[in-house]
């Protein structure tokens, strides 16, 4: 079953201004401003409750300071205002589970992913912090695409993972945090390690 | 030469704008890089920052890369989006994801496993392992192996997922992996089919699921035993909530066995459970004792054709005071016939359905619904 459809739930028409189109105004944690569409901030759950309950009419968006986003750098808020402008107007995909989806990244997206591995990451940790439901999707998919093919130990190096001492250190803290299930997935990870690294396919 | 292109950035970042020039994709322009300079040559992380920026048509090979904002790695991303990124690869991506690091080892066996249907077939001197109905297949083999799968018993271009060939220990390889598919915690599965285990490894294989951390949730199960009683070593550490269907092909039914069949809790609520009986005569073949099942199937598929014992079997069933529903399957076309006609003697017709009877329960208001399925197949239920 394709997103498309997937159950949605409808944008709200009636929340769309049609004789004057308001813009709020945003500000990365690394002071960079950025105007978006009513429409456009609709895309992203967190952001929509937020402008919903602040009230603002369209004088408040010109005159107020512009709102800030503490966690989300310039780069990264570039890359999500750019999705939701083009996805505005879009019905938004509930994944409540009971169907498997199947997501295609379409022509746009893959363009606005073509980014390094860091960037996108963070893209993906905004897009979730900003509830922005189906660039989540798009992202994921994204990372997902990249184990096409490849072994683990070149899945260690495109994700970015820590090396061998930084993985004993988060080792070392998981123990100490003593999560109950930590020493079991070591010790099956270990054992599978010493298979030779092979997976069982 | 290397070593002087290595330890020149710019030089090194004109090579990456060469491979990105060439169209390729980041990861086949980085291994092409490897191969040129070395596996080791650069951080795949750091080409492809650069591979991105030319391909962004930002060719400033002195751009100081410090002014950028701390970037972040998958090892940062909370468990559900690593479940979220997960269940988009098939079956083959996200098990080798979980041995990239104990992370994402985690994050895979908190998922419902991409299998749900698994077959296993392990002869003398190779093992075959099925998955999700023949879609992928492992293949482990010694050097005695006569190379099955490559001899007509599957399409010549059948290429198993897993091909562990000409190894002594091919055998303890296999049983890790079945483990291992047996063994997440998450696993549900449809069916488990035992088709075929060589006696010289039935011992090995039944002590793979001894090991188990938790009881293995399948709805139908297959086991193909024989006269040492496999099917007892086996079913104990199967859910006894979850499992539907169990069906096992036995060559031998006698009391005893079914007795310790019927006394294992696995078997005591399951919907149906079926009995393939693998032998040539049916003079041994006593129905009591397996009518303490009060939901059975039985499969006839001996030669012998006495169509007289198998009527006694019939009658013998509809005289049980448990027997809830039994599907006899005769296996072989023309001896449900003469069944059919004896049982027109002792059964009403039900108005408006020919292929179904009804057999009035002496002293009760309840009555046996019998019916023929197709050529083969007699289904007698209680009914009230």
């Amino acid at each position: 079953m394709s997103v498309e459809n997937a159950p949605v739930v409808d944008v709200d028409e009636a929340a769309i201004p049609v004789e004057k189109k308001m813009y709020y105004r945003f500000e990365s944690n690394d002071k960079k401003e950025f105007r978006v569409s009513e429409l456009a901030i609709q895309q992203s759950e967190t952001l929509n409750r937020l402008v919903e309950a602040m009230g603002y009419t369209s004088e408040d968006v010109e005159n107020k300071p512009a709102i800030a986003i503490e966690n989300i750098d310039g780069k990264t808020l570039k890359l999500v205002f750019q999705w939701c402008e083009h996805h505005k107007g879009e019905a938004i995909p509930v994944d409540d589970g009971s169907v498997p989806k199947i997501v295609e990244i379409p022509e746009f997206d893959a363009k606005l992913m073509d980014i390094d591995n860091g960037l996108l990451f963070k893209l993906i940790w905004a897009a979730d912090y900003l509830n922005i439901v189906q660039l989540l999707n798009v992202s994921c998919k994204k990372v997902a695409n990249m184990a096409q093919g490849k072994t683990p130990a070149q899945l260690r190096r495109v994700y970015l993972l820590p090396s061998d001492e930084e993985d004993e250190a988060a080792k070392r803290a998981a123990q100490e945090a003593q999560d109950p299930r930590a020493r079991e997935v070591e010790e099956e990870f270990e054992e599978r390690k010493r298979q030779g690294g092979n997976s069982f396919f | 030469m290397a070593e002087i292109l290595l330890s020149d950035p710019i030089t090194l970042r004109r090579c990456i704008l060469l491979e990105c020039l060439s169209g390729e994709s980041v990861w086949t322009c980085f291994m092409n890089f490897c191969n040129k300079l070395g596996n080791n040559a650069i951080e795949y992380q750091e080409f492809e920052y650069w591979f991105m920026r030319f391909s962004r048509k930002e060719y400033e090979l002195d751009y100081n890369r410090s002014q950028d904002p701390p970037t972040r790695n998958i090892d940062n991303l909370p468990l559900e989006i690593m479940q979220k990124v997960l269940v988009d690869m098939n079956v083959k991506e996200r098990l080798n994801s979980a041995l990239v690091c104990k992370k994402l080892y985690n994050a895979v066996s908190t998922l419902k496993p991409p299998y749900e249907d698994l077959q296993v077939i392990i002869k003398d001197n190779s093992t075959y392992l099925f998955i999700n109905h023949y879609d992928y297949f492992n293949y482990y083999c010694n050097e005695l192996s006569e190379e099955g799968y490559e001899i007509g018993f599957f399409p010549v271009n059948a290429i198993p997922l897993k091909r562990y060939k000409d190894k002594k220990d091919y055998q303890e390889e296999a049983l890790k992996d079945i483990h291992a598919f047996f063994n997440q915690p998450r696993l549900e599965l449809k069916k488990l089919n035992i088709e075929k285990v060589s006696d010289k490894h039935w011992n090995d294989f039944g002590a793979i699921f001894e090991k188990l951390h938790q009881k293995v949730k399948i709805k139908e199960i297959f086991i193909c035993t024989t006269d040492k009683f496999e099917e007892l070593q086996i079913l104990p550490y199967i859910n006894p909530s979850f499992i539907e269907k169990i069906v096992l092909k036995i060559d031998r039914g006698t009391e005893d066995r079914i007795e310790r069949i019927f006394e294992m809790e696995q078997c005591q609520n399951v919907k149906m459970i079926e009995f393939r009986l693998d032998f040539h005569r049916l003079e041994q073949f006593r129905v009591e004792n397996f009518t303490k099942f009060k939901r059975f199937a039985l499969q006839f598929s001996c030669y012998n054709r006495d169509a007289e014992k198998l009527m006694e079997i019939v009658k013998t069933l509809l005289t049980s005071t448990t027997l809830k529903l039994v599907h006899l399957d005769l296996y072989y076309q023309g001896r449900v016939e003469p069944i059919k006609t004896e049982l027109d003697k002792i059964t009403e017709e039900i108005r408006g359905n020919s292929s179904v009877r009804k057999f009035l329960i002496p002293n009760s208001k309840e009555y046996f619904e019998i019916e023929f399925i197709g050529d083969t197949v007699i289904r007698i239920e209680r009914k009230r």
